[in-house]
């Protein structure tokens, strides 16, 4: 079996206006060592996939129970993350082989705590090592990514560094424990261009040289392009199209990616105007029937309000649901 | 900055004294007149305001008072009792400052570990229960809480409970007996008077928890595998921590508003008691002037403390970021 | 928007209003949601108008004229329907005979005269008042302001003859009930003049701070923390007790509200000046000021309405406790005195042993007291929420 596999996931929210449905039905495939784009605007529902992985959603989540995140140890044992409930098997999900890092560093690092605490903490809760090792390691994996003079930054404080030092000393530390998945919210949207450049390189040169496979969430298809094999796009809780990062991007199946591709700005032809896709996202609370895009879809036909389309096979690993595809095939 | 806020406090106090109408000279030969001497004069008034030094004008005397007091702790002379203030105040002011620290003590130890423990189960029963209790805190002024102990205990024990030491040991000299007799009664005054800010610290505590703990900071500490009581004390419990060393200062004024009248339901003579007595029976403005000087001395104090102990939490302070 | 269709209309226009409302409409369209806040501001109106019409809705004065002199230190009184003697649509009481005589060792005794009903009548005829009285009382000679209108003399309701005591009465025989609804309107009225005397006050000063921010700024600050830092009751109590003992009730009733406002203003000329600097440097300050207004035009037509909502909400909150420190001083006896009817001066009175051990229906003022606070802590918070829309789901 594949690394992790995301079967019929659904996650609902308890508000006070009602049950939010945040992610319905969404499934998908990640094989060891590859990295998976997850695209969408917010709201999408991207953020709440993969921090289900982990169970790190907030107390008011409830995941349906036929939801299934399948996801293969390193002992070859196959752990259903979302229903995790013993100590052992969360540190494996949680730190253990499944790493996070978040869109804004400064915000996921302790104020109070120096950088090296915390990396050192959480070396020890996953390898039975000495606080000298973890040190060590910690030091190691701080100059790894690039932070220059590592034993002085260990001792300091998040505050104290900038913006793209941050970024690194949280990839350092999610990367302390040499996880084989993971899961990026958004690493760069926080950095200026060049800085972003650099870190994104800094992680695929990671990630080949530990051998893990990511997930890497963002709203930029351009990102996603750069670093993802496989891309996943999301619209209000759906995946509405997946397939290998060529073919979703050279030959965009459903309306929604075609409009998110047109979106992005050319370098050919710079008086172009710029082409949004239109409308807004939908209120959560109230989520269109049929094909959740059909309020903004360009090309809706009389039933997309009506029934929901089903998965329509493009080739052999790109799919994407639309009724207009259904005629095709 | 303590020391310029001390400044302007002894201003404050000292010009609100001044504005009070009618000088000491005028209430203590009104005073002695009523002691049955003959009618008084102006001639008499102005004599003794010269005596007193009353004729200075108001900046010097400040300045002769704040001299005084923060070169040799001295706070002048009671207008009627001709007797230092120091004399007077002694051993009632610890005992007042005693008091109102057991309170500070007895509502924080309550309010810190219950406001955690409801923060970890938002809107149980339980959490809401404590909800309303800490809503009641504002509601139920500390003087009602005490009237209302004191309407049970007379209904149902025939005792008020009330006073600080027994009746054998009230002109006692210090003793070992005394100091356990006084401890043994002053739990419920030091219940009563941190009664509000229990309440309200429960809330403040509770509600500070809550934040931090959907910060992104705890949810990052999750993903790299903390949880229990690892996560919850070395993340949001010491975070949520700041503020509340932070308001220390506030409660501490807190209880003194409720010091006296607390005090004077419960008669408990030694303590706040003796504030309203110089200033209802006795029209002492020098005494009560001092008083109020000394509280504010103590909460600045205190706020002196906690800004220190805040630095040694919070190395964001330490380094001067905030 | 083009592709907005039609199952979406009806939603979108709900959500048209939703984001083109203004601060004050939003604030109050997340209030209404919150239940506990709904029914604690339908209360307090409750409150608001008996404290209004204090006069119109008490059956007697409150004062010594309105007396009941064969009931003094009485208990409470129940409306009935029927009793043995047959039913009634009106509902009635007994009455109240009391007498002394040999056989009861000259001690006054009351008995109920069973055959002796007292009916409820509906806008009776009572004692004269003025249902709108305006009055400053300004110590020494001369100054009172006093304006008065509608003189009335129909009360809600009243018996046929005797008295009713709903809530029994005083050991001078004047009824509790009369004297809480005053009571409620006149601790209602302290605060009031408090907090606006405090808002007016932190305007000035935490408007100048924030504005100018700087030097301005750092002095004012100072000052602020120095006064927060005074215990605001022992000083009260300071300067309360000098007050000349000739002094009239309206005259200490005025002081003591301008004392409170003078004490209260630091809490909220901070907020204020929070406000106004995080809102100083705002795009579309620097925008009116590079189209040349004036800072008077800039912090009236531009600052201040930008956080009103705000403000309103800081005044709530600040409600209480101004009405909490003026119990507090009457309580002791260094704020209203008899015969003026605070809920201080009501609770008061009812603390003496004699009271406590037989008496305890004089304790009715309390709960309406705690109740009326609750309400407005539970209004202040509501709006608070609902005025700072990141505390939601906090709590």
């Amino acid at each position: 079996m594949a690394l992790l596999e995301v079967k019929d996931l659904s996650i609902q929210f308890a508000t006070d206006e009602g049950m939010i449905t945040a992610v319905d039905g969404v499934s998908f495939n990640l094989e060891a060592g590859q990295t998976l784009g997850l695209v969408g605007e917010s709201g999408s529902g991207k953020s709440v996939t993969a921090k289900s992985i982990m169970q790190l959603n907030a107390g008011n989540t409830s995941v349906s129970p036929q939801s299934q995140i399948l996801f293969q140890t390193a002992a070859g044992k196959i752990l259903d993350a979302s229903k995790v409930k013993d100590k052992q098997d969360m540190m494996i999900i949680r730190g253990g082989e499944i790493s996070m890092i978040f869109q804004e560093p400064m915000a996921s690092f302790a104020p109070a705590m120096t950088i090296g605490t915390q990396m050192v903490e959480a070396i020890r809760i996953h390898k039975d090592v000495s606080k000298q090792e973890a040190k060590d390691i910690a030091i190691h994996m701080l100059s790894r990514v690039g932070i220059s003079d590592a034993t002085h930054r260990f001792k300091q404080y998040v505050f104290e560094l900038s913006g793209g030092m941050r970024q690194r000393a949280m990839i350092a530390m999610a990367l302390s424990t040499k996880p084989r998945l993971l899961i990026a919210d958004e690493p760069t949207t926080a950095l200026d261009v060049t800085i972003q450049a650099q870190v994104l390189e800094l992680m695929k040169e990671l990630q080949h040289e530990f051998g893990m496979a990511m997930i890497f969430i963002s709203h930029d298809l351009g990102v996603i392009r750069q670093v993802a094999d496989v891309v996943a796009v999301m619209y209000l809780g759906k995946v509405v199209e997946f397939g290998p990062v060529r073919s979703v991007i050279d030959a965009p199946a459903h309306p929604y990616t075609q409009g998110l591709l047109a979106s992005l700005p050319t370098l050919k032809d710079f008086d172009a105007p710029l082409k949004p896709v239109p409308g807004d996202i939908p209120s959560p609370l109230e989520r269109p029937s049929g094909c959740v895009f059909h309020t903004r879809c360009l090309k809706r036909v009389d039933r997309c309000d009506k029934a929901v389309p089903e998965r329509s096979q493009l080739s052999a690993d790109h799919w994407a649901h639309c009724f207009l595809l259904e005629d095709v095939a | 900055m303590a020391v310029i806020t001390l400044f302007l406090v002894s201003f404050i106090v000292f010009g609100l004294m001044e504005l009070v109408p009618g000088n000491c000279a005028e209430r203590y030969v009104a005073y002695k007149n009523t002691q049955g001497r003959a009618s008084i004069s102006e001639a008499d008034i102005r004599a003794e305001e010269i005596r007193m030094g009353l004729d200075k004008p108001f900046v010097v005397r400040w300045f002769n008072w704040t001299k005084d007091v923060f070169t040799k702790g001295y706070l002048g002379e009671s207008c009627l009792r001709r007797t230092s203030v120091n004399q007077i105040l002694q051993d009632k002011f610890w005992i007042s400052l005693g008091l109102t620290l057991a309170a500070l003590l007895v509502s924080y130890l309550i309010a810190i570990p219950v406001g955690m423990f409801s923060s970890t189960i938002r809107n149980s029963a339980t959490d809401t229960t404590f909800r309303f209790i800490s809503y009641l805190g504002l509601a139920l002024p500390n003087f009602m809480v005490a009237l209302g102990i004191m309407l049970f205990s007379t209904l149902y024990f025939g005792d008020t409970l009330t006073g600080l030491f027994s009746n054998e040991f009230r002109d006692a000299p210090w003793s070992t007996a005394k100091l356990l007799n006084f401890l043994s009664r002053a739990w419920m005054p030091a219940l009563i008077l941190g009664w509000s800010s229990t309440a309200l610290q429960l809330q403040t505590v509770r509600a500070l928890m809550s934040d931090e703990n959907d910060k992104l900071y705890v949810t990052a500490a999750k993903a790299r595998g903390l949880s229990g009581a690892k996560l919850f004390w070395r993340y949001p419990a010491r975070q949520a921590l700041g503020p509340v060393i932070n308001s220390i200062g506030f409660d501490l004024n807190r209880i003194f508003n409720a010091l006296p009248i607390v005090a004077t339901i419960l008669t408990l003579n030694e303590a706040g008691f003796i504030l309203l007595e110089s200033l209802a029976i006795s029209n002492d403005q020098e005494v009560a002037g001092a008083i109020i000087f000394l509280l504010t001395v103590s909460i600045v104090f205190l706020n002196f403390i906690t800004d220190v102990l805040l630095g040694i939490i919070d190395p964001r302070i330490r380094k001067g970021m905030i | 928007m083009a592709s907005v269709t039609a199952p979406a209309t009806k939603a979108s226009t709900n959500k048209e209003s939703y984001y083109t409302a203004g601060q004050a409409q939003l604030i109050w369209s997340r209030f209404k949601r919150n239940r506990a806040a709904m029914i604690s501001a339908i209360l307090l109106l409750f409150f608001v108008i008996v404290g209004i019409f204090a006069p119109f809705i008490s059956p007697y004065a409150p004062t010594i004229a309105g007396k009941d002199p064969d009931y003094l230190n009485g208990a409470p009184q129940i409306l009935r329907f029927w009793d043995e003697n047959g039913f009634s649509i009106v509902p009635f009481t007994y009455t109240v005979e009391r007498t002394r005589s040999a056989a009861t060792n000259l001690r006054w005794v009351e008995t109920i005269n069973k055959e002796e009903r007292r009916y409820l009548r509906f806008f009776v005829k009572g004692w004269d008042y003025y249902l709108i009285d305006f009055f400053i009382d300004l110590p020494g000679r001369n100054y009172d302001v006093r304006w008065r209108a509608l003189k009335m003399d129909r009360h809600l309701f009243g018996m046929d003859k005797g008295f009713i005591h709903f809530f029994g009465t005083d050991k001078d025989g004047k009824d509790l009930f009369s004297r809480t609804v005053h009571a409620v309107g006149i601790s209602l009225a302290i605060g009031t003049v408090g907090v606006i005397l405090s808002f007016v006050l932190a305007l000035i000063i935490g408007g100048i701070a924030g504005y100018f921010g700087g030097w301005i700024d750092g002095v004012i600050q100072i000052i602020t923390d120095a006064v927060r830092v005074v215990p605001t009751i022992p000083l009260y109590m300071a300067i309360a007790a000098f007050l000349p003992d000739d002094w009239s009730a309206e005259a200490r009733f005025f002081f003591i509200s301008i004392v409170l406002g003078l004490l209260g203003w630091p809490t909220l000329a901070r907020r204020i000046r929070t406000h106004l600097l995080a809102e100083r440097t705002q795009d579309y300050v620097l925008a009116a000021k590079l189209a040349g207004a004036s800072p008077r035009r800039i912090i009236s037509r531009h600052l201040l309405p930008s956080f009103t909502s705000y403000i309103i909400v800081d005044l709530v909150i600040t409600f209480p406790y101004t009405v909490l420190a003026e119990t507090s001083l009457s309580f002791i006896g260094l704020g209203l005195k008899d015969p003026v009817n605070s809920i201080g001066v009501l609770l008061k009175n009812a603390t003496n042993v004699d009271v406590m051990l037989n008496y305890q229906w004089q304790f009715i003022p309390v709960p309406i007291f705690i109740i009326l606070v609750l309400a407005f802590v539970f209004v202040g918070d509501g709006l608070r929420d609902a005025a700072d829309p990141y505390a939601q789901g906090k709590k």
